[in-house]
């Protein structure tokens, strides 16, 4: 794998929305970033009370979907959100399966794993990595790095998975935090930075984070702009690591998703549509009513707003943002919320590897 | 505010369907599910919560078309459109009907209902209160308390205003042996009598007081409470007299290191009184919105009173704190004696100054600006930043959930219900 801080690594929980955003970004664009992939929860179907699909279900299609839509190039890949004590009916561990399957596609998946990942995970990752020979990736909490016996902890780990950190990624995930203020909190990992163990040794090393809305409750109807604060971090925290010689970071970011699945009972919820466009430092908002009252037919108009605003003048160009384009003109359809997903992740990825590029050149 | 019968209905339905949300809600499927056991009790939390609002909502609405409601009261201003709505529905009026008894259009009321009248002007506000037949006087007594300072008139006490009844209930009046009838017959007597028995001089003199309130404050109650602290304060042997140098910055680290023991609240009253300062803990009366308070005895020995309105340990920990600053820097005799604080209200002057001190002491702004606890906000952050310095981490959490603005979160680190009981002595109730 051949990039510096420069790159961009979007988390990416692979849906429909997700893998059909990546799969329309142009090669240009494809090589700037490497996404980390994390395999979907196993929904939950409240009316009947029990679990959507079996776990066989759930993972057959994805290794199929992430080689179809992203191809052979290096990814991350984290079943984070699968119980660890999910075996297939056969009794193959989820990991097992899904990097087995995922090596004959072929795709160049590094598995991912952390510090409180069971024994069984462990072994699994130890496993895919030998025979792979793809290296693996550590997502390290900011908490658990804040603390004293992190080294102790990844040595030790680091020591079952038989790896060194020179064939190891670290990504240093901040979840969704407080960002504000700013500069305290760069400071604040500035501290953590200095202490993580073999911060210089590592192949890649990713401070990941979000400030994107847990949901879109708080978010007023028309438009609305919602700082990236992580975007505002990390520039901030590139001078602050640069002053103090510290090794600089990958940005990282979980696109125009929340970091934490929050599954609640769809029949309690009535989703609005709402149009995500990713702005310098920020999101633009567009939210109308819910959909189940008042149907899709809004996100013509709501396209509209997006394209009058002059958020929309600025000189990305992407797939997500053409489409925008073309629905308020009636040339392209109004879509569902699926669809609306992959216009924004897709738009986003193009627009953030675009600030990536012109934050170094500057 | 349920408004109309479509609303009723509506709501009714909404309530069914959250019963049996409720009902069927499987904690542990949804533990899993979430992998959290916190989530999971935070959904069933949340329907829990929408289920008794809407239930509330239901239960006035029924109750008023039932026609059993006869009287509404307002106490202040603010609740006049409130009082208009539920008036036209305990006389089992429809929007509509009201409407063409002014000769509006239904919908018109309907707006003003949404909103709260918010946009109709006095004289509509009187036509509607006249045609639901609304007793004029009631709303002429929509006038607030008086905002006179403590003993403002020195001697006239406003003995009538005097919360009599609950200074009964607490047994104040201590040697009087009646019933409470003869307790409220004889309250101009009893409440002079108390007053006099703590205060030396008949009240403080206006200039001498400082009060931080967000509402609106029953003085009297106000003073009654003071006069049972300085009561109490007085019957305390003090061993050691206060000097203020004995507070030094080590005296106030190893009283803020207090905060980690499990008896810290009783072992730093102790710490207190061994410099010479009296910590009284006594409920707060009804309409003194009071956490604190800080004054001087009439030989200049301070006092702090603690009411415990909120039974947390952050806030325990904070007003403590807040009153010490009070006690070494505001407090002079012959200047000002006394600070009532309430605390959720604005601060300015010396009690931003008593704020931000009492903060500083505890959490020093140079650790808090790049605390790791302060960005993360979780509980194990706050544990460790919590063991950094020394402190509960209830202190780190409030800070965090102030800063935030937001109570919601945090709720099971601030140490609710840890400090009361310490105190069983005290009544709360």
């Amino acid at each position: 794998m051949n990039f510096d801080h420069r790159h961009y690594i979007p988390c990416l929980r692979w849906k429909q929305g997700e893998y059909q955003a990546v799969a329309l970004l142009p090669d240009t664009i494809k090589c700037k970033f490497t996404p980390l992939i994390e395999v979907p929860e196993l929904g939950y179907d409240f009316e009947e009370r029990k679990e959507k699909k079996t776990i066989d279900e759930h993972l057959a299609r994805f290794p199929k979907r992430v080689f179809d839509n992203w191809g052979d190039s290096p990814c991350f890949v984290d079943l984070n959100l699968i119980k660890h004590d999910k075996l297939l009916a056969n009794g193959t561990h989820p990991v097992r399966f899904i990097f087995d399957k995922l090596q004959t596609m072929p795709c160049q998946a590094i598995p991912v794993t952390g510090l409180l990942r069971d024994m069984e995970y462990q072994k699994e990752i130890k496993a895919v990595s030998a025979k792979d020979g793809n290296g693996i990736c550590l997502r390290i909490t900011i908490e658990q790095a804040a603390k004293g016996t992190l080294k102790t902890q990844i040595d030790s780990l680091l020591s079952t998975l038989e790896i060194t950190p020179g064939d190891s990624h670290f990504i240093l995930d901040l979840g969704a935090p407080n960002f504000v203020p700013l500069d305290g909190f760069s400071m604040a990992i500035q501290q953590v930075v200095s202490k993580l163990p073999h911060l210089n040794d590592w192949q890649t090393f990713t401070v990941l984070g979000t400030s994107f809305p847990a949901t879109m409750a708080g978010i007023k109807k028309g438009g609305e702009i919602v700082p990236r604060h992580e975007w505002q971090l990390y520039k901030m925290l590139v001078a602050d690591l640069r002053k103090a010689k510290l090794r600089l970071p990958i940005f990282g970011d979980y696109a125009i998703s929340p970091s934490q699945v929050l599954d609640m009972d769809p029949r309690l919820l009535k989703p609005n549509a709402t149009i995500k466009f990713t702005i310098d430092d920020g999101w633009y908002i567009v939210k109308g009513n819910n959909v189940r009252d008042y149907g899709y037919e809004q996100f013509h108009g709501l396209s509209e707003h997006v394209l009058a605003s002059r958020h929309y003048r600025d000189s990305t160009f992407s797939w997500g943002k053409e489409y925008i384009r073309k629905c308020a003109n009636r040339s392209a359809k109004r879509g569902n919320l699926t669809k609306w997903v992959q216009v924004g992740t897709n738009h986003h990825i193009e627009k953030v590897t675009q600030d990536i590029a012109s934050f170094y050149a500057s | 505010m349920i408004t109309n019968e479509r609303q009723y209905r509506i709501t009714s339905t909404q309530l069914e369907k959250l019963k049996t949300a409720i009902d069927t809600f499987d904690i542990k499927a949804s533990t899993e599910r979430t992998k959290s056991k916190i989530l999971a009790k935070a959904e069933i939390e949340a329907l829990r919560s929408e289920y008794e609002n809407l239930s509330v909502q239901l239960h006035e609405y029924e109750t008023l078309k039932s026609g059993s409601v006869e009287i509404l009261k307002a106490s202040n201003l603010e609740e006049l459109p409130s009082i208009l709505i539920r008036a036209r529905i305990a006389k089992g009026l429809s929007q509509r009907q009201l409407a063409d008894a002014l000769g509006l259009k239904e919908q018109q009321i309907q707006r003003y209902e949404a909103e709260e009248y918010a946009s109709a002007n006095l004289r509509r506000l009187a036509d509607v209160a006249r045609s639901l037949g609304l007793n004029i006087s009631e709303v002429a007594e929509f006038r607030p308390t008086s905002q006179e300072p403590l003993g403002g008139k020195n001697d006239n006490l406003a003995w009538d205003q005097f919360p009599v009844r609950e200074m009964y209930r607490r047994n104040w009046f201590e040697g009087f042996s009646g019933s409470l009838d003869e307790a409220v017959a004889n309250a101009e007597e009893l409440v002079k009598e108390f007053v006099k028995g703590s205060l030396d001089k008949p009240v403080q003199a206006a200039a001498r007081q400082r009060v931080r309130s967000g509402g609106s404050v029953n003085w009297s109650a106000l003073l009654a409470w003071q006069c049972r602290v300085i009561t109490l304060a007085k019957k305390e042997i003090m061993t050691n007299k206060y000097n203020q140098r004995t507070i030094t910055d080590e005296w106030l680290t190893k009283l803020a290191h207090l905060s980690r023991e499990e008896n810290g609240p009783k072992m730093a009253i102790e710490h207190l009184r061994n410099s010479g300062i009296r910590v009284v803990v006594e409920f707060h009366l009804p309409n003194t919105y009071l956490d604190g308070a800080a004054f001087l005895l009439s030989d200049g020995s301070p006092v702090i009173g603690m009411t415990l309105r909120h039974d947390r340990l952050d806030n325990f920990w904070f007003v403590l704190f807040h009153e010490l600053v009070h006690i070494i820097k505001h407090l002079h005799k012959g200047d000002i004696e006394s600070i009532f604080d309430d605390l959720d209200a604005k601060a300015d002057d010396i009690e931003q100054e008593a704020d931000e001190q009492a903060g500083e002491i505890l959490v020093s702004e140079d650790k808090w600006n790049t605390s790791l606890a302060r960005f993360v906000r979780s509980e194990d952050s706050i544990r460790d930043f919590a063991n950094e310095l020394g402190i509960h981490p209830a202190i780190i959490a409030g800070k965090i959930r102030k800063e935030a603005n937001n109570y919601i979160i945090l709720k099971n680190m601030v140490g609710q219900g840890e400090v009361r009981k310490l105190f069983p002595g005290t009544n709360f109730s």
